[in-house]
């Protein structure tokens, strides 16, 4: 697959991205968990905001492997730190505490995908048990190697395009670190939880967590570089609450 | 507790007495002795990322791993063996859980008659073998030198060449093992999921088709030659034979070693009249013509009274080195900045001005240096060693790569030899 237009791939990303998200699940047309334990009709909304100049993105060099490299027309970059407008993309908000957890793993599978040698979705959540299908969009070898200390790591040859295998993580962990060592520049980072309660942030920073049960939480919001934050959130049935979490840029 | 007694006395030397891979010689070796603390074993029967069963442990305390300093425990007893495996086990959270079982079925073994080597050396290329093993497995692929392990270190794919380095063993089954499994805490992955695995035997069978067959320190005698093949891939040379040996260095940089990239070297001789060709070939990763550039030296042992020079390793004994100067050594240096190569009777790497120039022709092949160095017989039997620098591995001065003494030979006087 070439993508001769960039904004196609940034755009099939950002899609797959919120694809594997948590809220968004439903969005794409799944059926909500049949036999959730307690779910709701609050929301929680908001955004997640880098404070301070964000630091320049870095160009990704794919030379070692050409098949990445014909995949962009313009060099890709780094997803460390991706702010625009000061929204913070890329942080994964979850339902710390509060939630009775053991909510049953929906079957739907999560989507894990390797585009262009980036991860699609750079930062995705799942649930305990829940089906995670990692795909190979590429026709080249990934290896996808996944470190969490909570479940049983692997470490996967993914050699040809349109290879698929499915995972499931047994524990609740943030983050579980993935990486491909072939290509050392590929980073992703899997939230797993006991709930359907989470969310990654759009591009501008925003996100939103739907189906909550009236209640008080607490709620983190969590960055691969630039650390964690928790605030609590007090939500009433069919009610939205909005939150904001700053972040400062190092 | 007898496990733990074991333990201290004969592997707490090398992987610390709390088994963080951190002992006293842990410094001074390359591969690192493992860090039991993770649970993390490479050589395994069971799936990625799972920990190993009791016999995986004892298999390699048993027989040890080829290429590294862990040798074989066999001189222990069973129990003593068995002792151990329960000791380890110990030292990692996860492997507390119930015994791990083996993948379910590892296949097949075609042997070697239903071995279809075009089929494996395509497997070679479909499954990306080559990212990092490079297209022919002499670990020069595009991605080996951007490898690193689960500690952070930076890490060498296997020169899959060399069948004596690989440390689970070089036999299809064996590698249809690691193929299977991935050799956990590196970056090389499980192929289980990837393709059936009657095609991981196709491609082991591949993989020990190239392995190198060594003949180790056999004599060096020239074949007579009716001209002197001077090309590196002169026809002659496919039938001329070969003695193989190992290189390697014992310099530290802060109190560890030097990583090496260059472990191995070939060397062939042909003659004609009074003119000696000597074919020398070895794997490096990387073709480095800038700075520092790769090197090697040819080193014949004059015979003259006086000082021996027992070992390479330590020449030249220079005032920094704790000798008062060092006896001469017929040397030849090729580097590959300027493709030529120079020889003096001298006590250093650095020759005089009054250094000749030798006819050199090399060439760099998927990992593989390939040197035709002439020069005249010696005449007699005389010693020879081999010193290569790697400029990609920064090597430089007496960060190198260093062979023992080979036997050269004239063929007038192989008849001398008992």
């Amino acid at each position: 697959m070439r993508f001769h237009e960039p904004r196609y791939l940034i755009g099939l990303i950002a899609a797959i991205a919120a694809f594997g998200g948590g809220a968004p699940l439903q969005a794409a047309g799944d059926a909500a968990p049949a036999t959730a334990a307690a779910t709701g009709s609050a929301t929680i909304t908001g955004k997640v905001v880098l404070q301070g100049a964000a630091p320049a993105p870095v160009k990704i060099k794919m030379e070692a492997d050409p098949v990445c490299q014909q995949q962009h027309t313009e060099a890709a970059h780094t997803q460390q730190i991706v702010a625009e407008h000061g929204g913070l993309r890329y942080a994964f908000v979850y339902v710390k505490e509060g939630v009775a957890g053991g909510a049953p793993a929906p079957t739907t599978p999560a989507v894990f995908d390797q585009v262009g040698c980036l991860y699609a979705p750079h930062v995705l959540g799942v649930q305990v048990g829940q089906p995670v299908e990692i795909r190979n969009s590429d026709p080249t070898l990934h290896n996808v190697n996944a470190k969490p200390t909570q479940s049983t790591p692997f470490n996967l040859a993914m050699p040809m395009k349109g290879m698929k295998i499915t995972k499931t993580f047994a524990k609740r962990e943030i983050m579980v670190p993935v990486k491909c060592n072939v290509h050392p520049w590929m980073q992703a980072y899997i939230g797993v939880v006991d709930h359907p309660f989470f969310a990654v942030s759009a591009a501008d920073g925003s996100f939103t967590i739907t189906g909550l049960p009236a209640g008080t939480y607490t709620l983190e919001a969590w960055h691969e570089t630039l650390g964690a934050q928790t605030q609590t959130v007090t939500v009433a049935d069919g009610g939205t609450a909005s939150t904001t979490f700053t972040f400062q840029a190092k | 507790m007898a496990g733990r007694d074991a333990y201290v006395t004969n592997c707490a030397r090398c992987h610390g007495d709390a088994g963080k891979g951190d002992g006293p010689d842990a410094a001074r070796m390359i591969p690192r002795p493992r860090d039991f603390t993770t649970g993390a074993y490479k050589f395994r029967l069971t799936a990625s990322g799972t920990p190993p069963t009791d016999e995986d442990v004892f298999r390699t305390i048993s027989t040890g791993l080829a290429g590294t300093r862990m040798p074989g425990w066999e001189g222990l007893s069973e129990d003593t063996r068995w002792h151990l495996v329960a000791y380890l086990k110990s030292l990692a959270p996860n492997l507390a859980q119930a015994q791990p079982q083996p993948v379910a079925s590892f296949g097949k073994d075609p042997g070697p008659k239903g071995a279809d080597l075009a089929k494996g050396r395509k497997l070679y290329t479909d499954l990306g073998c080559a990212a990092c093993h490079g297209a022919f497995g002499r670990a020069d692929g595009p991605s080996a030198k951007t490898l690193a392990d689960d500690w952070g270190q930076p890490i060498r794919p296997a020169n899959l060449t060399h069948g004596w380095e690989l440390r689970g063993g070089a036999e299809p089954r064996d590698l249809v093992a690691r193929l299977m499994t991935g050799v956990d805490g590196t970056p090389m992955p499980s192929y289980g999921d990837a393709v059936p695995v009657a095609d991981l035997w196709q491609l082991a069978y591949y993989l020990r088709s190239i392995q190198e067959s060594a003949r180790w320190n056999a004599p060096i005698i020239p074949t007579p030659a009716a001209a002197l093949p001077v090309a590196p891939d002169d026809a002659m040379w496919a039938t001329v034979p070969r003695a193989d040996v190992l290189v390697w260095s014992n310099v530290y940089v802060d109190g560890a070693i030097a990583p090496t990239t260059v472990t191995w070297a070939m060397v062939q001789a042909a003659a004609a009249g009074d003119q000696l060709a000597i074919r020398i070939a070895w794997d490096d990763p990387s073709e480095d013509r800038g700075s520092p550039p790769d090197q090697l030296a040819l080193a014949f042992k004059p015979a003259v009274a006086g000082r021996e020079v027992g070992s390479l390793q330590s020449w030249p004994a220079d005032a920094a080195h704790g000798g008062p100067g060092a006896p001469a050594l017929d040397l030849t240096i090729w580097s590959a900045a300027t493709g030529a190569a120079r020889a003096a009777v001298a006590g250093s790497f650095d020759l005089p001005d009054t250094a000749e120039s030798r006819p050199a022709q090399a060439h760099y092949e998927h990992g593989r240096w390939s040197l035709v160095i002439t020069r005249p017989r010696p005449g007699a039997a005389t010693p020879l060693a081999l010193v290569i620098w790697d400029g990609g591995n920064g090597d430089t001065g007496r960060r190198r790569s260093v062979s023992s003494w080979m036997d050269y030979q004239e063929k007038e006087n192989a008849h001398a030899i008992p």
